[in-house]
């Protein structure tokens, strides 16, 4: 009871660092809801362009419908600073300005150019390649003596054509996509509010004075090492079981599908992971002071390389190499799979519960780990 | 006072979590935001990956296709797009179902029709490359009809297939770039570091709350001290705050250093302003510091607790782990990061880089000044008192 | 002999609970003042009162003459701290901490250098002059603690509890420092509650007790106040009631007590008390086995004053 009732204070010390990194967990998920309309037809996503036509030609009308084929058409003041937040905050992903007099020097065969300015995100690129395909065309229509409607004629007949294609899942990708995002940043959260509190009430109970008086007491040390494990196994559970209600607030429906069980599944996992690492951590770092520098630094650095901010797709080859010997990498992984996993057949169960068992392995080597660090301890004291 | 100033240097120096927050952790943050966001500015550089086509008649009889893709497909090509593997139709859809290709590509005559199972950018880029190479077919087609009608038309009935090739391809390779692409926008990576620095200013507030922790009676038994001391209070905080503040300005010097030559990060030409709002951003930090230092009653410890706790939050509103929450704040409760002075730093190196005028990077500076004014003075006020009711 | 401080009804009062209660007294110049007292008697709220870092309720309190404010810095020039807590910076070596907080009064660097060696002779730190304070053992640690307190040689000098859970070997090192420190000229407020050291150590004493002045004077002033003169010890395993009436009916007597197999006798001013007792124990068939007589000690003071024991 002593043990429960000490963990229960040095939790009470500390709450406000669990509350801080889920606040963080709760904002991110709150403005990352609504974003996106559950959708199961395949749409190439739409950029946001704004056309700035200050020419006005036939031409130039032509190439705006164009993109607003494929593009949506913010509404930005005409200012230089509106329009360079517009970009940065990425409600345009591009501005393209037509000047004055486009159409006529473009036909004529002169040198004319569209101004483009563009974010540096993925859209971005991809709206720029669809226009200059319009260009190019255009370009090479234009040197066969064609007047402007024989051109833009000529023009949008090649370019209205597209391959068609068709979608095999019948998956609600996007609030999957949602519950990955969740759970991607949720390992951020778990992570940090599991090492911080266990290591934090390890640390506590390994100063010395309090080692030694330990020993000396009446209690089995065997009893007091294990009544000290479940608390910080309880403590996880009701930390893992929180952050599933949280994630029936953000996810929503799908928890309650075959998905949101394998992520629930994926997530207990890597929380008992986690908390082994924070037993490792907890024994190899004695110093109060510096275990919130060692979890910001496990928990952001996990965090950021192995893709739980920025999509693993995006991250650079060598990093991903790295990510690969992080217990967090294999958890993302799953989630990321889970969003594509149509029927959970042999394949889709096989390579979850091999993310599943190798983050168990993880746990098995920190405990080993743990166990040595703890051994040589106790030989030097 | 110089007594003081040299000796509260000293022990700032000498303490291992101050200098780990101070100076290691902005270091290895950047250091993770370089490996994490390397790639994303390079985003046009895309990785290969596996698709399937179906080898049908189509297929065979369309020279066109089978000699783009084959272009696209081939490991010596730099612009090589795909990985592609050729199968039936069933095999294909097998190892689609498999995950083991990302779409199928099947000519059905003229039609191109694509089969995948998810949406994403492998998707997007593979419908494009397909576009691209059924509308370069019609341009070419159409310009074979137009050489041969012009041929024909001046009477010559002898069509020289391989001269008309040469000129369509002459033409297509003549074409001139429409487009202007305008270089310097901002890499929205930037504010990854943006609020990096940010970070490190607000850090330092730890530094000016331990140094002021040292000075004053109600905090600190060393503080006794001081207050027994006929050295004057005032005098001894100024000094010591005055320390902490060098530290700070050595912190941030040291990640300036770090991210420009080791990071290669660039932080535009106003380098004047940008330190100028690095120096602004500090003194907020110190303001925070001092702010939560003395109107706070909790241990040391939990105060430098709460101050991470202020700042780490503050860097996430401002964009830290994720550009889109700058974004969603700002457009959505505006008010929030015009306090947070995270996003106020966060956003004036911002105004700095993506501005071409200077009033959003005033504005900016000055309520990073006007915050640190506000709780400089409350705090002086409440630590002002000599005695006290208890200690 | 001049008055050093001068206290007059001073009282500090938190809530409904009053720390000091209307505490008026001096110290004279050149001597040691022990501040007697169990845990929350107020002597470090008196302490901190004088030092002008509590605010009091009311009363004055002058020192060297003058009254003491938080910006009456020529006083404080001239006083130096020792506080209960060890206030050290663990960053800084010995030397260093001596010196930055030798620093605070003493501009002059020469000088300075000179004090601060000085401080570390007396308190025998030579060997651990770069040592940081995580380094040193608590009587280490209490020792370099003085030393920051007193390094500027100032003319009056408190200290507070300065010997708690210190080994032997560093209470006498400080005990014999303050002895110096006293040769040399200071005027010292000792506050503790080993009445052992303020027997070897203190001019005068005053015992405190709930905030309030039990008592003040030389040791022996105290003993004859509180009017004992002779304490006896019986030893004996015999819980005669009727005894202990008899002992009781002794002349001279103050009390007389059975516990835990001992009986103990005090005595006012008496001759002969033991030979009246031992046969008194005969006649009464009482049998012991070791008697003793002594004088009586602070602590059997207090005992008499307040009804407590000094040390709980």
């Amino acid at each position: 009871m002593t043990v429960f009732k000490t963990f229960w204070r040095v939790w009470n010390q500390n709450k406000l660092t669990v509350i801080l990194f889920t606040m963080i967990l709760l904002v991110f998920s709150a403005s990352n809801m609504g974003t996106q309309e559950t959708s199961t037809s395949f749409t190439a996503k739409r950029p946001d362009i704004l056309v700035i036509d200050r020419d006005g030609s036939a031409l130039a009308q032509d190439f705006t419908r164009y993109v607003e084929k494929f593009a949506d058409q913010p509404v930005v003041e005409d200012s230089e600073n509106a329009r360079a937040d517009a970009l940065f905050y990425n409600d345009a992903d591009l501005i393209l300005t037509i000047p004055q007099n486009f159409g006529a020097r473009f036909l004529a065969g002169e040198d004319a150019h569209i101004e483009v300015r563009k974010s540096t995100n993925y859209n971005a690129a991809y709206a720029e390649m669809l226009i200059s395909r319009y260009w190019e065309t255009a370009g090479i229509f234009r040197q066969s003596d064609r007047t402007e409607t024989e051109l833009i004629a000529a023009i949008s007949e090649t370019l209205t054509w597209e391959s068609s294609v068709s979608l095999t899942t019948e998956l609600d990708t996007t609030s999957l996509q949602k519950g990955a995002y969740f759970f991607n940043f949720a390992s951020y959260s778990i992570l940090a509010c599991v090492i911080y509190i266990i290591a934090f009430v390890l640390s506590s109970f390994r100063e010395q004075k309090i080692q030694k008086r330990t020993v000396v007491s009446s209690m089995n040390l065997r009893r007091h090492n294990r009544i000290l494990l479940l608390s910080n196994l309880l403590y996880s559970l009701i930390l893992w079981l929180f952050y599933m209600l949280l994630s029936l607030l953000f996810v929503g429906r799908a928890m309650f599908s075959a998905h949101g069980a394998f992520f629930a599944v994926n997530a207990f996992v890597f929380t008992l992971c986690a908390t082994t690492i924070a037993f490792f951590i907890g024994t190899l770092v004695q110093n109060k002071n510096a275990i919130g520098g060692v979890v910001n630094v496990v928990a952001l650095g996990s965090s950021f390389l192995c893709g739980a901010f920025v999509p693993a797709e995006f991250l650079p080859e060598p990093v991903l190499k790295i990510a690969h010997l992080l217990p967090t990498y294999y958890y993302i992984h799953s989630n990321e799979a889970l969003t594509a996993v149509e029927h959970f057949d042999r394949a889709a169960l096989t390579s979850f519960f091999l993310n599943c068992g190798i983050q168990l392995a993880f746990a098995v080597l920190f405990l080993a780990l743990t166990n040595f660090v703890s051994y040589k301890k106790r030989k030097i004291a | 006072m110089l007594h003081t100033f040299h000796y509260s240097l000293k022990t700032l120096f000498r303490n291992r979590m101050l200098l780990f927050w101070t100076f290691a952790f902005p270091l290895i943050l950047g250091s993770l935001f370089h490996m994490a966001f390397s790639n994303i500015s390079e985003s046009e550089k895309l990785t290969v990956f596996p698709i399937a086509i179906i080898e049908n008649d189509s297929w065979q009889e369309n020279e066109f296709f089978r000699e783009a893709f084959s272009a696209l497909g081939d490991e010596n090509n730099a612009d090589q797009l795909f990985k592609i593997r050729y199968a039936d139709r069933p095999e294909a859809k097998a190892w689609l179902q498999n995950g083991e290709v990302e779409g199928i590509l099947e000519l059905d005559g003229e039609n191109v029709l694509l089969t995948f199972d998810s949406e994403g950018i492998d998707q997007t880029i593979l419908k494009f490359a397909a576009d691209e190479v059924a509308q370069k077919k019609q341009i070419v087609e159409a310009l074979s009809q137009e050489e041969i009608k012009a041929q024909l038309a001046a009477g010559n009935f002898a069509i020289d297939a391989d001269g008309i090739r040469e000129k369509i391809e002459a033409r297509l390779a003549e074409e001139k770039d429409t487009l202007q692409t305008a270089v310097s926008e901002l890499d929205y990576v930037m504010i990854e570091y943006y609020s990096l620095i940010a970070m490190t200013c607000l850090y330092g507030g730890i530094l000016a709350m331990t140094a002021l922790n040292q000075n004053l009676a109600n905090l600190s038994d060393k503080g006794k001290r001081v207050a027994v001391s006929p050295a004057s209070k005032g005098r001894t905080v100024l000094a010591s705050v005055a320390a902490s503040f060098a530290a700070q300005l050595l912190g941030l010097a040291i990640l300036f250093l770090f991210t420009i030559f080791v990071l290669k990060v660039d932080f535009g030409s106003h380098s004047g302003l940008v330190v100028l709002l690095a120096v602004v951003g500090s003194l907020a930090g110190l303001a925070l510091g001092i702010a939560v230092g003395g109107l706070v009653k909790a241990s040391e410890n939990s105060k430098t607790g709460i101050l991470i706790a202020i700042t780490m939050f503050g860097c996430f509103l401002s964009g830290m782990m994720g550009i889109t929450m700058k974004y969603v704040v700002d457009k959505n409760v505006p008010w929030v990061n015009k306090l947070n002075p995270a996003a106020m730093i966060t956003d004036g190196f911002y105004a700095l880089y993506a501005y071409h005028s200077f009033s959003r990077f005033w504005w900016n500076v000055a309520s990073l000044c006007l915050f640190s004014a506000v709780l400089i003075i409350l705090s002086a006020c409440v630590l002002r008192r000599q005695k006290y009711d208890s200690i | 002999m001049k008055n050093v401080i001068e206290v007059e009804h001073l009282t500090k009062a938190y809530k409904d609970l009053k720390a000091v209660d209307d505490l008026s007294f001096e110290v004279r110049e050149g001597e040691i003042l022990g501040l007697l007292g169990p845990n929350g008697s107020g002597k470090s709220t008196t302490i901190n009162c004088i030092l002008s870092l509590l605010n009091f309720s009311a009363g004055s309190i002058r020192i060297f003459g003058e009254e003491m404010k938080p910006d009456a810095y020529d006083l404080k020039a001239r006083i130096g701290v020792v506080f209960q807590e060890v206030a050290v910076f663990d960053e800084l070596t010995v030397y260093e901490n001596i010196d930055y907080f030798c620093g605070l009064y003493i501009a002059d660097k020469k000088l300075r250098r000179q004090y601060v060696e000085e401080a570390i002779e007396l308190v025998k730190l030579g060997e651990f002059k770069k040592f940081r304070p995580k380094k040193l053992s608590g009587g280490l640690l209490r020792r370099l603690n003085i030393a920051c307190g007193i390094a500027h040689k100032p003319n009056l000098i408190f200290l507070d509890e300065p010997t708690v859970a210190v080994d032997p070997q560093s209470r006498n090192h400080i005990l014999d420092g303050i002895k110096k420190l006293r040769d040399a000229g200071a005027t010292i407020v000792y506050t503790t509650h080993y009445m052992e050291e303020v027997e070897i150590l203190c001019d005068r004493v005053m015992i405190l007790d709930k905030g309030k002045i039990l008592a003040s004077g030389t040791t022996d002033e105290l003993k004859g106040l509180a009017g004992m003169e002779e304490k006896i010890t019986v030893e004996s395993e015999e819980p005669e009631e009727a005894g202990l009436a008899a002992i009781r009916a002794q002349e001279n007597v103050i009390a007389a007590n059975y516990r835990n197999g001992v009986f103990l006798i005090t005595y006012r001013k008496g001759e002969n008390n033991l030979a009246e007792l031992i046969e008194i124990l005969k006649r009464e068939g009482i049998r012991y086995h070791k008697i003793f007589s002594e004088r009586p000690t602070l602590n059997d003071v207090f005992l008499e004053l307040t009804g407590k024991e000094l040390r709980d």
